[in-house]
């Protein structure tokens, strides 16, 4: 195998690279301008619920419960209608995700110890909010109750020595405690842009060069596949890497999200990474004749294989059928991989059993395409 | 305007997109297939969320308090553990994203005052935290409050304030009825501006646009006639795509069909238009395609609502999303489909959609005027 | 090791069921301008690609510089220099990067490189074009370009398919040039081409069509040997009707137009003043006939009407 030649590779690559201004711009800034959209918009936190009341009791009890409900930061009560027709239309337009009615005789009825009911309508074309939201509700209920039952027991003091004691739970929220969905999402969105990247523009190079007839010039040359292969894989590898470290000065500088672990780590895998993600382009490249092709083909790879590694959807959610799909996808570790790096800051050890498999990934996808990728047109 | 031209340019796309199996592939079975893996596969639903359970008192009372999580349906206990340590390696490795510890006193101590526990949740999955601390709250204030009315010896269930709920649009809770619409929106936003961007794009990089120049067409009827084809693989699609939601996995279909087929084809022509003026304007199918993937199919993944809400982020990025055309058509998809929402409620959408159409429309033969 | 560049024997080429090559066979010598004639489709390209090892035969031997095509192209490939049909240079780059590129797959010595690349700018005067990107360059430039990096690794045998299509005629006067002076220096050409003016200056000349060679050897000898019958060249007003005319008299093999001449050829037995006597007396002639010697063009031609009987 000749140095010389894969240098040679790699200094073309380059050079034309560099002349095509449009693509170099874009390569940079495209990453830095998903991160940014992605970082703002992808959000699952469930907050400031826009809520309606209406209070047919106006008692202190219903007064009661609409405080409790607008001091927790979940709901926030934008809307008093007059009548039920009237939220009916609030919650028609989507100007409310929750409608709660407290329905007249409500005090009289927890007086009474009959039970009180509240009438409540969510909004559940996102189920998952949805039923986030009946959770928080149903909580914000179940402490109301509790306090008023104990109210009531202190008042019949006869009662007082039953009270039994309560179960606290201190809940620890480990590695994020804000649960800031950014710092979930953000880490992810790095081999989101590192898949497009870098498996697009290598199967693209390779596929340029059999459009434009130069493939055939090269082939008839002493050249070896993989000095090739090497020699084209070489600057992507490099453009990964900018892009790896342009989104992680975006990410920790600007939306602050927490960098614990390694940044070696992070790099050593990432390259682990992006060697699957190149092989798999170089395997496209071979299936494609033109760059339409190959730009379609990896348009189907990449659609499922991110929406089915875990960067948005649970994997741990899906049917079990598709859960062992996902171990072929070699996008499944390194979301986890980098996930942790950064927001638990592990070590090797207990990322191995992601670091494994990746590579056996990437050992899979290079001999698939070298196989292929033969120094013949035809 | 000749017709006749433009049904000759049309007629030429139709025979270059026959005859290229893999565009084929793309225009109509991947939708399909993102269908199925939207409705099998995915799901923002959080149910059984693993949990490991440390139980160092082992008592009546633990067992009891252990199984209230449990039997909620929220919780799945994957794993017992001996030590902290083995916790905090569950947790490191992903296996666990909920813990319970019962310390070794928990029965003494509710005889007493308070009785804690401690419970830990792994932040790092945001999606399914959220859930844990709702859930988990509930389930231990319920528990409490069974305790109080089982001391006192009253029916706790005649002291609660309970709340009746109706889930509106969605009874069963399905996160597929939320996301199938959205989907069917990102398809077309897809077809649109990917599909089209490249297959212009690449007659600039043959020379064959050039060509097409020279003859006395004129650009309004050439912008017709390539766009025409993908305009009826693009309502296909819809209709398709629909149909399998609806008929393979009960996605509701409450509206009327007439709005839905005008206010996709209006969005149609808004994201062609717009897909076409990128071609025009990037003349390289390299530089099309990652133009498109950024201008068009990312805000229609992250911008439009389709998997998350726009109310919940930031008022700068709301904004922005006002000029997401993906936007207004997944309100007005949810709006047929889920709400049975009829012209009134989906006007000030379908009138953005016809606003989104128009400017592109005008932009997209301008800038080619401009550039012959 | 004998002196042959290149031996084949029995090539054949099928795509599905389609025969592109079928059956051919030749040998070229060491330092030997050896043309490949025949029209769009015969099988030129396929056979160069067949010897340069970017394709694999069906069936058949072939030998170029001593290696076996089907079993050792890679070998071949250190020795060859090949400019494909489309010339395919790097567009986006200089001229002087996609010198230096190929230099460097073919791994050349850098002060060798550095002297041959002068030469190069010297000889050809696009000195000016140095650091120019190559889809700036006018076409003959380009070609010359894509020549140039087939040979300035010094290979031994140099494959050139179609290298002047499209090329104005001072270019592919010096193109030809230097194909020479390469056969000088003892480098082999083997040069496909539709244009029969070059197949002229070939040493000797395959004639392919339909995947077979119709006829081999040295041009002249060729014409002289295989050609039958005689060509008279006369001018006249109405070329295309006195073709029209000619062809259905007896005795006349072709008649073949050429501007406002008509080349006319006759068959051995035929009597001429008889043919052309039928022929004045219904078309005027500009020009008497001029019997003159025939053209590769005609023998080809005639070669093809015979294969099509």
């Amino acid at each position: 195998m000749s140095f010389r030649r894969i240098l040679t590779v790699l200094t073309k690559e380059i050079q034309e690279l560099l002349r095509d201004r449009k693509l170099v711009m874009i390569v940079l800034i495209s990453p830095v301008v998903q991160l940014i959209i992605f970082g703002y918009a992808a959000t699952y936190d469930v907050n400031n619920i826009p809520t309606a009341l209406i209070d047919h009791d106006h008692s202190v009890a219903s007064r009661e419960i609409r405080s409790a409900l607008q001091s927790s930061r979940y709901f926030d009560i934008k809307y008093y209608p007059e009548s039920p027709g009237e939220m009916t239309e609030l919650l028609e337009r989507g100007d409310i995700w929750v409608g709660i009615e407290i329905p007249p005789g409500f005090a009289e009825d927890i007086a009474a110890r009959q039970g009180a009911e509240i009438g409540v309508i969510i909004e559940a074309t996102n189920s998952n909010s949805a039923s986030i939201t009946a959770a928080y509700l149903e909580g914000v209920l179940e402490r109301f109750s509790r306090k008023s039952l104990l109210g009531f027991l202190k008042r019949n003091q006869t009662m007082t020595g039953l009270i039994p004691a309560q179960v606290e739970s201190s809940l620890r929220i480990w590695y994020n405690p804000d649960l800031e969905s950014r710092n979930f999402n953000v880490p992810a969105v790095v081999v989101q842009i590192l898949v497009v990247m870098t498996l697009l523009l290598t199967s693209m190079s390779i596929v340029r060069e059999r459009e434009f007839g130069t493939m055939e010039q090269l082939v008839v040359t002493p050249i070896r596949s993989t000095e090739l292969i090497i020699g084209k894989a070489i600057p992507y590898g490099l453009i990964g890497i900018i892009d790896v470290a342009l989104i992680l000065a975006v990410a920790v500088f600007y939306f602050q999200v927490p960098l614990v672990g390694s940044l070696a780590l992070l790099f050593g895998t990432a390259i682990i990474f992006m060697i699957s993600t190149m092989a798999i382009g170089l395997l496209i490249s071979t299936f494609s004749t033109t760059q339409q092709q190959a730009m379609i083909s990896a348009f189907f790879f990449m659609m499922p294989a991110i929406l089915l590694s875990g960067f948005a959807f649970p994997i741990e959610n899906m049917p079990e059928s598709i859960q062992y799909l996902t171990y072929l996808n070699p996008l499944r570790y390194y979301v986890v991989i980098i996930r942790s790096i950064f927001l638990k800051g592990v070590g090797i050890g207990p990322l191995l059993s992601e670091i494994i498999p990746l590579t056996v990934c990437g050992f899979v996808a290079l001999t698939l395409a070298a196989l292929r990728f033969r120094k013949r047109i035809r | 305007m000749s017709f006749t031209r433009v049904i000759a340019v049309a007629r030429k796309e139709t025979l270059q997109i026959l005859r290229d199996p893999r565009f084929l592939f793309l225009a109509f079975a991947f939708p399909v297939v993102l269908i199925f893996l939207f409705g099998y596969a995915i799901t923002l639903d959080v149910r059984e969320i693993p949990t490991v359970i440390l139980d160092r008192s082992n008592s009546t009372h633990s067992r009891q308090l252990i199984r209230s999580f449990v039997n909620s349906g929220y919780f799945s206990e994957i794993a017992r553990a001996n030590s902290e340590k083995e916790i905090t390696e569950l947790i490191d490795r992903g296996e666990a994203a909920f813990a319970l510890i019962i310390p070794f006193d928990f029965a003494e101590q509710l005889q007493r005052d308070r009785a804690p526990v401690l419970t830990i949740a792994d932040g790092s999955d945001a999606n399914t935290s959220q859930s844990i601390v709702a859930y988990s709250r509930r389930i231990l204030t319920d528990y409490n409050l069974k305790r109080v009315g089982s001391a006192i010896g009253i029916d706790v269930s005649k002291m609660r304030v309970t709340a009746q709920t109706r889930f509106w649009y969605n009874q069963e809770l399905d996160s597929r009825h939320f996301l199938v619409p959205g989907l069917i929106a990102l398809i077309m936003t897809t077809l649109g501006a990917l599909l089209t961007s490249l297959t212009v794009a690449r007659e600039w990089e043959r020379g064959t646009m050039e060509l097409l120049i020279s003859t006395p067409i004129k650009p309004v009827e050439l912008a017709l006639g390539k766009l025409l084809p993908f305009y009826v693989i693009g309502m296909f699609d819809l209709f398709l795509s629909s149909a399998v939601a609806v008929i393979i996995f009960d996605v509701p279909f409450r509206g009327s069909l007439v709005l839905l087929t005008i206010s996709s084809s209006l969005f149609l022509a808004a994201v062609l238009s717009m897909g076409y003026m990128i071609s025009v304007v990037t003349r390289s199918q390299q530089l099309a395609y990652q133009v498109s993937m950024l201008a068009s199919f990312l805000p229609g993944l992250l911008l439009s609502g389709f998997l998350f809400p726009i109310s919940s982020m930031p008022k700068a990025i709301q904004i922005i999303s006002l000029a997401v055309p993906g936007r207004y058509l997944i309100d007005i998809l949810r709006g047929i489909f889920l709400r049975g929402a009829g012209l009134d409620i989906l006007l000030p959408n379908l009138l953005a959609l016809a606003g989104f159409t128009a400017l592109f429309a005008i932009l997209a033969v301008l800038t080619f005027r401009r550039s012959v | 090791m004998n002196d042959l560049a290149v031996t084949v024997e029995n090539l054949r080429r099928k795509f599905g069921s389609f025969v592109a090559v079928d059956g051919v066979s030749f040998d070229i010598g060491r330092g030997e301008i050896f043309g490949f004639l025949g029209p769009n489709g015969a099988g030129k390209s396929t056979t160069i690609r067949m010897l340069c090892g970017l394709l694999r035969p069906t069936s058949g031997e072939g030998r170029v510089a001593g290696f076996d095509i089907t079993r050792q192209p890679e070998k071949i490939k250190t020795r060859i220099g090949y400019m494909s049909q489309k010339f395919s240079l790097y567009r986006t780059i200089t001229v002087e990067e996609n010198l230096d590129f190929y230099a460097g797959v073919y791994l050349m010595e850098r002060r060798h490189h550095r002297d041959r690349k002068d030469e190069f700018f010297r000889q050809t005067e696009l000195g000016a074009f140095r650091n120019r990107v190559v889809s700036s360059l006018p076409s003959g430039a380009r070609q010359l370009l894509a020549l140039f990096c087939a040979i300035q690794h010094r290979p031994q045998i140099v494959f050139l398919d179609e290298p002047t299509a499209g090329v104005d005629p001072t270019a592919r006067r010096y193109f030809w040039d230097k194909i020479n002076s390469l056969a000088d220096e003892g480098i082999t050409v083997f040069v496909t081409t539709h244009y029969l003016d070059e197949a002229e200056e070939c040493d000797r000349v395959a004639m392919i069509f339909e995947g077979k060679i119709a006829a081999i050897g040295a041009p002249a000898e060729l014409t002289r040997t295989r050609f039958k019958g005689r060509v008279f060249r006369l001018g006249v007003e109405n070329p295309l009707q006195a073709r029209s005319l000619a062809l259905t008299l007896d005795g006349v093999n072709d008649a073949v137009v050429f501007g406002s001449e008509l080349h006319l050829t006759l068959g051995d037995a035929a009597n001429p003043d008889t043919i052309f006597r039928q022929l004045e007396s219904r078309v005027s002639f500009a020009d008497a006939p001029v019997l003159i010697e025939p053209t590769l063009e005609d023998l080809f031609v005639s070669l093809i009407g015979e294969e099509r009987r």
